[in-house]
């Protein structure tokens, strides 16, 4: 990582043509850099400016035969985004013309951003806190609409919220005990066993859940995971390739064509999914196979959704087979969806399964993406509220907190054991919480007792 | 240079012949003689420090100024730290007791808390008898006015930031060296070190009702000149205020209609030097309030100098007067009030739990209005008192000001309250002003040492909002800071620095030497395939029990208390274990130091209000940088950035590193 000092630039709108287009610097030396090619129509307002404000005028790129006409949003002192002047530049969205500026700009001796860089400066500089920052990140690299959603809803609180709320509940069951501990003389119960239990249960509960999210969310990467399953020939490699638009997978008749698994980005009705391609439900066992067989398992593991391919051209055995196979998966726990592949070769199937399809003749498939997607949006096959790069940072902080609580829960539970040891794992639980949103949580302590309890002997 | 109004810069020619005697050369000047002073005196002169200790009232040394108690949840754990380390108040309180109680024994180990009432005036006695036997320290009467400091240097930039200023550069300004004290009459002592100890008595003004005396306890005076000699040496100084309850004449309550609290049958001592407690014990009695006396309280809030807005500095939360108390719980139709015995020799009984300002005549009604106190005659009023306090943001771990070399700070004058609070802060003072003028290295504890260690850190951490008392609930580290082990935790500092006695320091290694026999024994045998460790972690089996089936831990003979140790030890292994992983996990960040010329003020990507803060608080390391409240974990971020990659500093930073 570079230096915070650095004065950087870089394009802050999507990339490519588009109508507007934003260019933006931020550090020390942004006024410095702009100062004598930006020709604002208000030179004292602009030379002046002391709060932030809109300017506009024009920039002067020597090798450019006239002028480009930019306002440039000014932020002079630390109130803004990244808590250091910042500039943006918005001015007509054409490629040509935004690289021309920004070869000037690091001319002129600011340098490129590093991904992220201005996030992390407003980070640093108290802006936002770390699930935000996570959040702003993530609307950067949003591949689909539903990750953008997250992202947004993070970056207005969604998952910080939850975790303060019940980072508070916790808090106020930890005043009660403390206050049972140092205030012993004043001959109150603060709290009975039986509601330390409960609150610890709910706080248990709920962090575990939270920590099983999370660790989907992680094995999922970025994206939901989609995978492609079925006996050999039974046209994944067809439909894999249709949906991702290119020539991914070679596709042949010939039955254990695809002997690596393949994976490409699908973006289903606004979703963006991994998709992927697995070898086919191989029959015999020779060694490639098998260690295929194990790679392909691991993929169905982590998948979010199978998606059973059952050509319609089988035999009668073939379908036992396949159903079986199927049934298998399905017992396994992972949700599948069937899909009816190559339904213009259909011999008499296509009643019993969840859809059916031919790329060749190009029916069912918007049917199916439609199906795909309804299935990966279905709550209770998938949380998605969290956002992936959060759920790695948090993952470890999580489990510490359920382990914790899982621990002050069996203590709770033992009549004998003492309040000042429940205590001490619901500190070390409310720690792992205070990482995730970054607070500590010593100082309100103590506050909090106080203003619920009459003490003072 | 002098510093102090009421100097008298025309020093006759006689006093300046006094002065040149030796009875007023010391290292070390002790002002005030209470719980922190005393501490702090004797702690310096038995390291070999030439010490005075000077007080208004040679009459009032060691006094208990308000509840006739020692120890408490926490404060009792104090105690017992203060004395491993050598210090004098548990074994004061073990002399002169007349009651013992240990608190929270329903619960673990660590939540035990020894507490005793003491005999006030007994206490008073032994301690300055302690004081005046002890060689190299010197007791004396007098009214301290003034600081005499000398010029050392012009501190560089960046030492010494104006902590509100909006300058990002920050003034230079200068440092001090302390030479001596002035006090009336316009004597100089001349010495090295001086621990300011003055308690409530720094511009005190006490509160009755609508009448306002100076003083910082009934019956005292106050000392005024000596806070305008901090400011003028650019101390900053709030105010505070505490309260007392009324104390009545116990031949005048009716006990028959009271709930008894007696001492313990198996009294426990406070130190661990005193072999057993043989003293006869007097019971507390308990009552409370009612409704009647609340509606009273209530129409007559307008004369409670709080709410009449006579008193506008901030009092405690935790030891609430009555009017607070039935202000801010409303619903309460009663609360508890605990009749103490002040001693053996007087009738006087404290009345804790309802410390007040209001005026005389409602304090009158309150009380008859009491259960068993119809017909109790008051022998002194209550009142509240409102005092200075020096913010302990300006002090160094050590105690010792960041403004003055030589100059600490111990006791309420920090914003604390409590005698034990007090008495451990002047101990460590003591002890570092000592340490310092030997050259030897000074004594920080850690948080996971010490509620010691988490007194002083808070303080010059955090600094206070209210008067600081200790909670168990401050120690993060709370299961290995036991009342049990305080001297496993500082015998062994005591002994290294010098300060435990021959006495102190042979029990201790005998005591710490049955420990180890004790734990190799179990480690070593077995039974059924286990080992007694093994068994003895089990709840249902205790060393006695374990003992009286194996002749192997019977032929040891252990002490009982060394046996309960190991006990302790054992059954609590698992969660000190993982209390212990958990400290190694914060140390790792914790430990990374900033450097004394660290100029936060020149870390523009640090907030104006972590900049201010850090600047004042000046952390010497990233653990304590992020127990300043408010400090944010970016803010860390960005200092661990500027401490990890000093190449990425700006370029205010870079030269200092």
């Amino acid at each position: 990582m570079k230096g915070l000092d650095d004065t950087i630039a870089a394009l802050a709108s999507a990339p490519g043509a588009a109508a507007r287009g934003i260019i933006r610097i931020s550090g020390p030396g942004t006024f410095a850099v702009l100062k004598d090619w930006f020709v604002p129509a208000d030179a004292a307002n602009w030379q002046a400016a002391k709060t932030p404000q809109r300017h506009s005028g024009k920039l002067l790129i020597p090798q450019a035969r006239a002028p480009f006409e930019s306002d440039v949003q000014w932020w002079p002192g630390r109130r803004s985004y990244t808590g250091q002047p910042l500039a943006e530049l918005h001015m007509v969205g054409s490629p040509p013309v935004l690289s021309a500026v920004l070869a000037e700009l690091y001319r002129r001796g600011a340098r490129p951003a590093e991904p992220g860089e201005f996030t992390l400066r407003a980070f640093l500089a108290g802006k936002l806190d770390l699930l935000q920052a996570e959040a702003v990140l993530g609307v950067i690299d949003a591949t689909g609409e539903q990750e953008l959603k997250t992202a947004l809803e993070q970056l207005a609180g969604g998952i910080s919220q939850s975790m303060v709320l019940m980072r508070r509940d916790l808090l106020e069951l930890l005043a009660d005990l403390e206050a049972g501990l140092d205030f012993v003389e004043e001959h109150l119960e603060f709290v009975s066993r039986d509601e330390i239990t409960r609150r610890l249960m709910k706080g248990r509960d709920m962090v575990t859940q939270l920590a099983q999210q999370a660790r989907q969310r992680m094995h999922a990467g970025e994206r939901p995971r989609v995978v492609l399953a079925g006996l050999p020939n039974a046209g994944k490699s067809t439909l894999f390739n249709h949906l991702l638009g290119q020539e991914h997978a070679l596709v042949s008749p010939i039955p254990g064509t695809t002997r690596d698994y393949l994976t490409g980005i699908w973006h289903c009705e606004g979703l963006a999914v991994d998709l992927i391609d697995t070898a086919g439900w191989e029959f015999a066992g020779d060694e490639i196979g098998t260690a295929m067989q194990q790679f392909r398992h691991d993929q169905l593991e982590r998948a979010d959704l199978i998606v059973w391919c059952s050509a319609a051209d089988r035999s009668a055995t073939e379908r036992e087979i396949d159903a079986r196979y199927r049934a298998d998966i399905e017992q396994a726990g992972r949700p599948v969806f069937q899909v009816i592949t190559k339904s213009d070769l259909q011999i008499g199937i296509g009643a019993t399964a969840s859809s059916s399809i031919s790329v060749a003749k190009n029916l069912g498939l918007t049917k199916l993406a439609r199906a795909v997607h309804a299935c990966l949006n279905d709550p209770a096959a998938r949380d998605r509220s969290w956002l992936g790069s959060s759920a790695a940072r948090c993952e470890q902080s999580l489990v510490g907190a359920a382990e914790a609580l899982s621990h002050a829960v069996q203590l709770a539970e033992q009549p004998g054991s003492g309040e000042e040891l429940i205590a001490g794992e619901l500190r070390l639980a409310l720690e792992h919480l205070g990482e995730i949103v970054g607070v500590v949580y010593t100082d309100d302590l103590l506050d909090r007792i106080f203003s619920k309890f009459c003490i003072g002997k | 240079m002098v510093v102090g109004s009421h100097v008298n810069l025309a020093i006759s020619k006689e006093l300046a012949e006094v002065t040149m005697n030796s009875n007023y050369d010391f290292d070390i000047a002790v002002i005030g003689a209470g719980h922190a002073g005393c501490e702090a005196a004797l702690a310096a002169a038995r390291l070999g420090a030439k010490t005075v200790l000077l007080t208004m009232n040679a009459d009032t040394v060691g006094q208990m100024s308000c509840n006739p108690a020692i120890g408490g949840v926490a404060k009792g754990q104090i105690v017992r730290e203060i004395d491993a380390l050598g210090g004098e108040m548990g074994r004061v309180i073990d002399a002169t007791a007349i009651q013992f109680r240990m608190l929270n024994r329903s619960k673990g180990p660590a939540m035990y808390s020894p507490r005793a009432q003491a005999d006030k005036k007994a206490y008073q006695f032994d301690m300055k008898f302690r004081i005046e036997s002890q060689p190299g320290l010197t007791l004396r009467q007098e009214i301290v006015e003034g600081l005499r400091v000398e010029e050392l240097r012009a501190k560089g930039q960046g030492l010494c930031a104006e902590p509100d200023s909006e300058n990002l550069n920050p003034q230079p300004s200068t440092l001090n060296q302390i030479t001596g004290v002035m006090v009336r009459g316009g004597a100089v002592y001349r010495c090295r070190a001086v621990i300011i100890t003055t308690g409530t008595f720094l511009q005190a003004i006490m509160h009755t009702g609508e009448t306002k005396t100076p003083g910082g306890r009934a019956g005292d005076g106050t000392t005024g000149t000596l806070s305008d000699s901090l400011r003028e040496l650019g101390f900053e100084l709030q105010r505070f205020k505490t309260g007392t309850p009324c104390r009545l004449n116990g031949r005048t309550i009716d006990y028959s209609v009271l709930d008894e609290q007696p001492g313990d049958a198996d009294p426990i001592p406070f130190s661990y030097l005193t072999e057993k407690l043989t003293q006869p014990q007097l019971s507390c009695w308990l009552t409370e309030t009612n409704a009647g006396i609340h509606d009273l309280i209530r129409e007559n809030l307008h004369r409670a100098p709080m709410y009449s807005g006579q008193i506008q500095s901030t009092g405690p939360r935790y030891c609430p007067s009555i009017e607070d108390k039935v202000v801010r719980f409303a619903d309460r139709t009663a609360h508890h009030i605990f009749l103490e015995p002040e001693g053996r020799h007087t009738h006087e009984v404290y009345c804790n739990g309802i410390s007040t300002s209001l005026p005389r005549d409602v304090q009158d009604r309150i009380v008859r209005s009491v259960r068993g106190l119809e017909h109790a005659e008051i022998m002194r009023y209550g009142y509240a008192v409102e005092y200075d306090f020096a913010p302990p943001t300006q002090l160094q771990r050590t105690l010792e000001t960041k403004r003055v070399q030589g100059l600490y700070f111990a006791g309420q004058i920090n914003g604390t309250t409590g005698y034990e609070e007090a008495a451990g802060q002047g101990l460590l003072a003591g002890i570092n002003a000592a340490l310092k003028l030997n050259g030897q290295p000074p004594l920080i504890l850690d948080r996971s040492q010490a509620y010691l260690g988490v007194l002083i850190d808070d303080l010059v951490t955090k600094g206070v909002d209210e008067p600081y008392r200790m909670f168990t609930s401050r120690a993060e580290y709370r299961l290995l800071l036991r009342q049990d082990n305080a001297d496993r935790r500082l015998t062994p500092i005591g002994q290294q620095i010098g300060l435990a006695s021959p006495e102190r320091s042979e029990r201790y290694t005998q005591y710490d030497d049955e420990i180890s026999r004790g734990t190799a024994a179990l480690l070593a045998h077995r039974v059924d395939g286990l080992t007694l460790e093994e068994w003895l972690r089990r709840p249902e089996w205790s060393w006695e029990t374990l003992s009286e089936r194996t002749p192997e831990l019977r032929a040891l003979d252990l002490s009982p208390r060394a046996a309960e140790q190991i006990e302790i030890e054992t059954k609590y292994a698992g969660y000190i274990k993982r209390q212990a992983a958990e400290i190694e996990r914060q140390h790792k960040v914790a430990t990374v130091r900033i450097p004394e010329s660290f100029n936060f003020q020149g870390v523009p990507q640090l907030r104006k209000e972590a900049r201010e803060k850090l600047t004042r608080v000046r952390p010497t390391d990233l653990g304590q940088a992020g127990r300043i409240s408010g400090i944010t974990p970016a803010d860390l971020t960005v200092l661990m950035l500027y401490l990890k990659q000093p190449e990425r500093l700006g370029s205010e930073n870079r030269p200092a590193l």
